[in-house]
């Protein structure tokens, strides 16, 4: 079946359709939950919300276009609102006292699997991962992840710099283990 | 390593990145959006009953115009001839002013030619005999005996000797000590005729309780549970568009929390060890009464009530435990806590009038309440008014 007739048959309210449009993505979405959830039953409970969200909408896409990035923008606008249901307070990003973290310049060559790094990621503070998630790997520039979060643009590059110091610590010791 | 470098390297490391989620994540997809689907369907058929419900509200009134006074100026546009085209020879007899007196009994005709007086005879009192300055209603009454009975079907048979007629709702007696109905209606000129139907004080229905028989198909919490509720209640009229309404219902819902599949059902706060499976069953039932402030939406069938609610809930668990789905609706937490017990409340109500007669209403209604044990029960059903007159 071609994506567009999926895609009708998942508007009419197949659920046969519904489920083969799923196990083709949510292997790759559960993993972009992965990343921005706190740990794996809140990812599964993201992408939960998100294919409710990816079926209830299904007549906001556009058959041209590729299923899975539009897909992969509501998996990361859910993780999003699950954090923020769990009212983490976003706008105190922004006085966050800079010693928490001090940012620097070394950067190590990852050389990971993409496990290890998700796993590293999962563990960062909620403001790094977002922030990391957001424009290391999904490419929102700081000004978009300023509107999305409701926090100044300089908190953002803040947050994403301080993030990716903590990795680079963690991804020395971890490589230096493994050795 | 620069910036950019870093970005793209977490990028393709990460890109390639999948998980497979376990099955209980598609099963959770699955029930909610057959949930959805039920919830889909019920609006579904709560769209036609409402244009139903619409239609039927309508009808009545299309086959017997009802003469209110919202729809006076329409009818006499529609029927009231202008003085000229009434003949003459009726024009000067009626304008020559001869004053009689009538006896004001069920019924008042009052009358006035295009040249009457600029005062409005319906300055009268219930029981007190009613000048008329215009003979012309008195002429109709002994002319016609036959229709001085009831002038209005006298008006429907078209047997009336005179066109230039407009017919107003009933009026209650002690009501016509001013001339209100006139003056509330400008567009009434002075030659039209407006019949008055006097009702008796006595049988005024602002003075009658009415008793009102309620149920509903409802859902308790998050739609978890499903059951019915039933009320019984009185209410009595505050005025023409408000009453007060006190009763007394129960609440009966049950329902399996967990889907079936055969979950683990775990136990907080941990919530890390299995220890079952299977579904677990709730039920609460529960007796309340919601004194309620009962409204309507003046010329529309539309009805609504706000009001208090006290509310003594019984849950098949007990005080000793309670279940509650966790977010990601598969897995389950046991906790305690007291689930039996007194709760205050309020509660809001919506309706739709489907029948209105002088003893029976029928009304299709949904209901939303709320209690500081943190209950929401969300209903449609009707309720049955009864007016023993």
């Amino acid at each position: 079946m071609q994506n567009e007739e999926l895609i009708k048959a998942c508007r009419n309210g197949e659920r046969a359709a519904q489920k083969r449009l799923y196990d083709a993505y949510a292997p790759q979405m559960m993993g972009v939950c992965y990343r921005y959830a706190q740990s794996l039953q809140e990812a599964e409970d993201m992408l939960q919300d998100a294919f409710i969200r990816v079926f209830s909408n299904l007549d906001q896409f556009r058959s041209e276009g590729e299923p899975g990035a539009w897909i992969r923008r509501i998996v990361v606008n859910c993780a999003i609102n699950a954090i923020r249901k769990r009212k983490m307070q976003i706008s105190a990003w922004d006085n966050q006292p800079e010693e928490l973290h001090p940012i620097t310049d070394t950067d190590p060559e990852i050389k990971l699997g993409a496990k290890e790094l998700a796993d590293m990621i999962q563990k960062l503070p909620d403001g790094y991962r977002i922030v990391f998630n957001l424009h290391a790997v999904e490419g929102y520039t700081h000004e978009e992840i300023g509107k999305v979060l409701g926090i100044k643009p300089a908190s953002s590059r803040s947050q994403y710099l301080r993030a990716r110091a903590l990795l680079a610590k963690q991804v020395n010791l971890l490589q230096q283990k493994s050795k | 390593m620069d910036n950019d470098k870093f970005k793209k390297q977490s990028q393709e490391i990460l890109s390639s990145f999948t998980q497979d989620p376990p099955d209980q994540v598609w099963h959770a997809i699955n029930s909610r959006l057959d949930a959805r689907k039920k919830k889909r369907r019920i609006l579904l058929w709560l769209l036609p009953l409402s244009i139903l419900a619409g239609v039927i509200s309508i009808i009545p009134e299309q086959e017997t115009p009802k003469n209110t006074p919202n729809n006076l100026q329409s009818l006499q546009q529609q029927s009231a001839p202008k003085a000229d085209q009434l003949p003459a020879a009726e024009i000067a007899e009626h304008a020559s002013g001869q004053q009689e007196t009538t006896q004001l009994n069920d019924v008042t005709v009052q009358n006035h030619s295009n040249k009457a007086s600029e005062s409005y005879p319906v300055k009268t009192t219930a029981g007190k005999k009613h000048k008329l300055k215009e003979a012309y209603a008195d002429e109709l009454m002994q002319s016609e005996p036959e229709n001085t009975a009831n002038p209005i079907e006298a008006f429907q048979s078209e047997e009336l000797p005179f066109k230039a007629l407009s017919l107003v709702e009933p009026v209650w007696q002690s009501d016509i000590t001013s001339p209100k109905p006139i003056n509330r209606y400008p567009s009434v000129n002075k030659d039209t005729v407006i019949i008055l139907t006097c009702v008796p004080q006595k049988s005024k229905p602002g003075k009658l309780i009415s008793w009102h028989y309620s149920g509903a198909y409802s859902f308790h919490g998050t739609g978890d549970l499903e059951g019915m509720q039933l009320e019984w209640g009185f209410s009595k009229p505050i005025n023409r568009y408000f009453a007060f309404y006190n009763n007394v219902g129960v609440s009966l819902h049950g329902g399996s929390v967990v889907q079936p599949l055969n979950l683990n059902i775990l136990v907080g706060p941990s919530a890390a060890l299995p220890v079952g499976q299977g579904s677990v069953y709730e039920i609460t039932s529960a007796i309340q009464t919601a004194p309620t402030l009962l409204g309507s939406v003046p010329a529309t069938p539309l009805r609504f009530g706000v009001g208090g609610l006290v509310r003594y809930q019984f849950y098949s668990g007990g005080n000793g435990y309670g279940v509650q789905r966790n977010q990601n609706m598969q897995t389950f937490t046991l906790r305690g806590g007291n689930y039996n017990g007194l709760s205050l409340g309020y509660r809001v109500v919506v309706g739709l009038e489907l029948l209105n007669t002088k003893k029976n209403k029928l009304q299709f209604q949904a209901g939303f309440q709320n209690d500081t044990r943190g209950d929401v029960i969300t209903g449609l059903g009707l309720s049955w008014q009864y007016t023993k007159q």
